[in-house]
C-alpha cells in the first residue's frame, strides 16, 4: 500500500505542478513584485521627484483644500510615505444629489500641484497576479484554481521529494540535473510555510466568490449581508445641517493622535467627512507596521474642535482570523528588512517552479526516442512562460519610459505593451528552434534590464542626478535592481552558451 | 534580532551536524550515536531559545514571521554551506590521491 501511495504522490506533484506551472509562476513573479508597489510605482511616476516631504504638510494641504474645495462633502489627504513620494489631495462636491472626485498630486516638499504621467506603476502586478487582466472573463477563478493546485502540489511534494527530509541539508553540487532536483527539493522545503500561508490566504481573500453557496443559502444578499453583520466600522455620520467652520490648525489633533500612536510617521490618511457640517468628523488613519491585520486602525476627531469621537468597535475572531491571512498575504506591515525577506522566499518560490518545470522535460527528454506534443508544448511553454514573462515585466518599464506623455489612454497601452510583448515571445518560441529561442531571449532579457537605467538616463538624467543628490534609494534601488537582473539573466545566458559547446 | 537570527543559524547548523554524513564532512571522523543525539538536542534547544528570544515582547505575531522567514534563509545557508563543504572534502581527496599516484 505505502509505495503505491507514494507513487500517487509522485503523479499528483507531477501533473499538478505541470498543469498550470506557467500560471502559477505567472502570479508567483508578479506577486513577488508587489512587495515592492509603492517604490515601483514612484520610479515610474519620476515626477514625483526625489526631495522628501515636510513634515509639516498636513497644515498647509488643509489651507490649501479650504481654499479649493470649499463646501465639500469630504477632504481626503494622502501623505507621502517613505516607500513613495505620493502626496495626493482628494475632495468630493455636491453636484446634483451626489458627490463628484476630484483630485490634486502634489509635491511634498514645495507642495506645487505636480502633472503626473498616467500609469499604472506597480499597481498593475498587484492586480495582474490575481486576476490575470481577466477580472470580468474569471481571472479571480483561475487564480483560485491556481492557489488550490498550489497547496496540492505542495504536500504531494512533500512525498515525493521525502528523501530531503532524511538527507536533511544536501545539494549535490557535482552534477548539474542532481543539483536542479536537489534545490528543487530544498527550496520547496524553506517555502513551505511561506506558500502555504499564501495560497490557502489567496483562497481566504476570495472565499465568498469560490464559495458563495452557505451564505447565499443563510442570507438574503449573501456575502454582502454577512460582511455587514460581522464588520465593524464607524458610527454613521448624520449632517446636523447646521454650518460649521472645519478645523484647519491640525496640531491640536497631532497631539492626540501622538499619545495613541508614538511610533513615528504612523499616519497614512486623513479624512474629513462633511467638513462644513457642525456633526462633521476627522478620520485618521494608521499605518499598517505593528499588526499582520489588513484593517487599518483609525481615530475619529470632530472637524469642528478636534474632540475625541466614538472609534470602531472591535472585530469578532472569525472576521480577525480573515483580516489576519489576508494582511499576511499583503504583507503591508513589513518593515524593509522583513520586505526583503518576503522577497528572497517569493523569488525562492519562482525558481521552485520554474526548476520544477524544466526538470519535468530535462527527466523525459534523454528516455525517449520520439519526442511527443506534449514535450513540444512544455519545452515551448516553457520558454514563452519563464523568459517571456520576464521579456513582457521589462517591456513593460519600457513603455513607462518611451510611450509619448499626452497619448489617451496611455496606463492601458502600457499594459497592453506587456501583453503583445508576451504574446510574440509565445509565437517566437514556437518557431525558433528551442536551444536558440533560450539564447536569444536570454541575451535580449539581459541587454534590455541592463540598457533601461540608461535608456533613463538619456530620457532626462535630472531624475538620476535629483535621486542622487536626495539620497532617493528608492530610485537608485531599482535602478540597481535592474542592472542585479539583466546581470543575473547574462551570467545564465553564458553558462548555457558553454554548455551547449 | 540578531542574536535570534545568529542563534538559529547555529542551531539549524548543529541539527546538520548531528547526522553522520555531514559530520564526516565537516570533522574526518564518524559521529556516534551519543554525539548525535547530544547536538541534535541541543540543536532543537537552541532553535527553541532563538525563537523565545525574538517573540518575548508584545509584538509577538509579527516576530514569529520574521523567525519563520530567517529559518528559510539560514536553512538554505545550511544547505548549501554543507554542500560547499563536502564538494570541496571530494575535490581535495582526489587531489591528493593524484599527488599519491604520481
Amino acid at each position: 500500500m505505502k509505495p503505491d501511495f507514494r507513487k500517487t504522490m509522485i503523479w499528483l506533484h507531477t501533473y499538478s505542478g505541470l498543469l498550470l506551472g506557467w500560471l502559477l509562476f505567472a502570479i508567483f513573479v508578479t506577486g513577488t513584485l508587489s512587495y515592492f508597489n509603492p517604490e515601483i510605482s514612484q520610479w515610474m511616476k519620476p515626477e514625483l521627484g526625489s526631495q522628501r516631504a515636510d513634515s509639516n504638510n498636513i497644515n498647509q494641504s488643509l489651507a490649501r483644500l479650504n481654499n479649493d474645495a470649499q463646501g465639500a462633502t469630504y477632504w481626503r489627504i494622502n501623505l507621502a510615505t517613505a516607500r513613495n513620494n505620493h502626496l495626493r489631495l482628494s475632495w468630493g462636491m455636491p453636484e446634483n444629489g451626489k458627490s463628484s472626485r476630484h483630485s490634486v498630486t502634489l509635491n511634498s516638499k514645495t507642495l506645487q500641484p505636480l502633472e503626473i504621467r498616467d500609469s499604472q506603476g506597480g499597481n498593475f502586478f498587484r492586480s495582474f497576479h490575481y486576476t490575470l487582466q481577466l477580472r470580468n472573463y474569471g481571472g479571480r477563478y483561475l487564480a483560485g484554481i491556481a492557489a488550490m493546485m498550489m497547496l496540492v502540489a505542495i504536500f504531494s511534494g512533500i512525498f515525493t521529494h521525502r528523501r530531503f527530509f532524511r538527507d536533511f541539508f544536501t545539494v549535490r553540487l557535482n552534477n548539474v540535473f542532481k543539483t536542479l532536483t536537489d534545490l528543487h527539493a530544498v527550496i520547496g522545503i524553506i517555502t513551505i510555510p511561506f506558500c502555504f500561508v499564501l495560497s490557502l490566504s489567496a483562497l481566504f481573500i476570495y472565499i465568498s466568490m469560490y464559495m458563495p453557496w452557505s451564505m447565499d443559502h443563510h442570507y438574503e444578499k449573501g456575502s454582502r449581508e454577512l460582511n455587514a453583520l460581522v464588520s465593524t466600522s464607524l458610527p454613521k455620520l448624520v449632517p446636523a445641517g447646521i454650518a460649521a467652520k472645519p478645523l484647519t490648525d491640525f496640531d491640536i489633533v497631532l497631539s492626540k493622535v501622538k499619545q495613541q500612536w508614538p511610533e513615528p510617521n504612523a499616519i497614512k490618511r486623513i479624512s474629513y467627512q462633511q467638513p462644513f457640517d457642525i456633526n462633521g468628523r476627522i478620520v485618521v488613519s494608521r499605518h499598517k507596521q505593528l499588526s499582520l491585520s489588513n484593517k487599518s486602525e483609525v481615530l475619529a476627531f470632530s472637524s469642528v474642535d478636534g474632540r475625541p469621537l466614538a472609534g470602531v468597535e472591535p472585530e469578532r475572531n472569525a472576521r480577525m482570523l480573515r483580516r489576519i491571512f489576508y494582511g499576511l498575504h499583503e504583507a503591508l506591515f513589513a518593515s524593509i528588512g522583513l520586505r526583503y525577506l518576503l522577497f528572497f522566499m517569493g523569488t525562492a518560490s519562482c525558481l521552485l517552479i520554474a526548476s520544477g518545470l524544466i526538470m519535468w522535460l530535462n527527466k523525459r527528454l534523454p528516455k525517449v526516442k520520439q519526442r511527443h506534443l506534449g514535450h513540444f508544448l512544455v519545452e515551448r511553454l516553457n520558454i514563452a512562460g519563464i523568459v517571456g514573462l520576464m521579456l513582457a515585466i521589462v517591456s513593460y518599464f519600457y513603455a513607462n519610459r518611451l510611450l509619448d506623455l499626452q497619448l489617451a489612454q496611455r496606463a492601458e497601452m502600457e499594459v497592453s505593451v506587456f501583453l503583445l510583448t508576451w504574446g510574440a515571445v509565445l509565437v517566437y518560441a514556437f518557431v525558433r528552434p528551442a536551444r536558440r529561442a533560450w539564447l536569444e531571449l536570454l541575451l535580449l532579457t539581459a541587454i534590455a534590464y541592463l540598457a533601461l537605467p540608461l535608456v533613463d538616463v538619456v530620457i532626462n538624467a535630472q531624475w538620476l542626478l535629483d535621486a542622487l543628490q536626495y539620497n532617493n534609494w528608492i530610485y537608485l534601488g531599482f535602478d540597481l535592481a535592474l542592472l542585479i537582473t539583466g546581470g543575473l539573466a547574462l551570467l545564465f545566458y553564458f553558462w548555457l552558451v558553454r554548455r551547449t559547446q | 534580532m540578531i542574536l535570534s537570527y545568529l542563534l538559529q543559524l547555529f542551531a539549524l547548523w548543529l541539527l546538520s551536524m548531528a547526522m553522520n554524513k555531514h559530520f564526516r564532512h565537516s570533522f574526518k571522523r564518524t559521529l556516534s550515536i551519543r554525539h548525535a543525539q547530544m547536538l541534535s538536542k541541543f540543536g532543537w534547544l537552541l532553535l527553541a531559545a532563538s525563537f523565545a528570544c525574538l517573540v518575548n515582547n508584545e509584538l509577538a505575531p509579527l516576530m514569529s514571521v520574521y523567525w519563520l522567514s530567517f529559518l528559510a534563509l539560514n536553512i538554505l545557508l545550511v544547505a548549501l554551506f554543507n554542500s560547499w563543504q563536502s564538494r570541496h572534502k571530494i575535490k581535495r581527496l582526489a587531489a591528493n590521491s593524484q599527488g599519491a599516484v604520481v
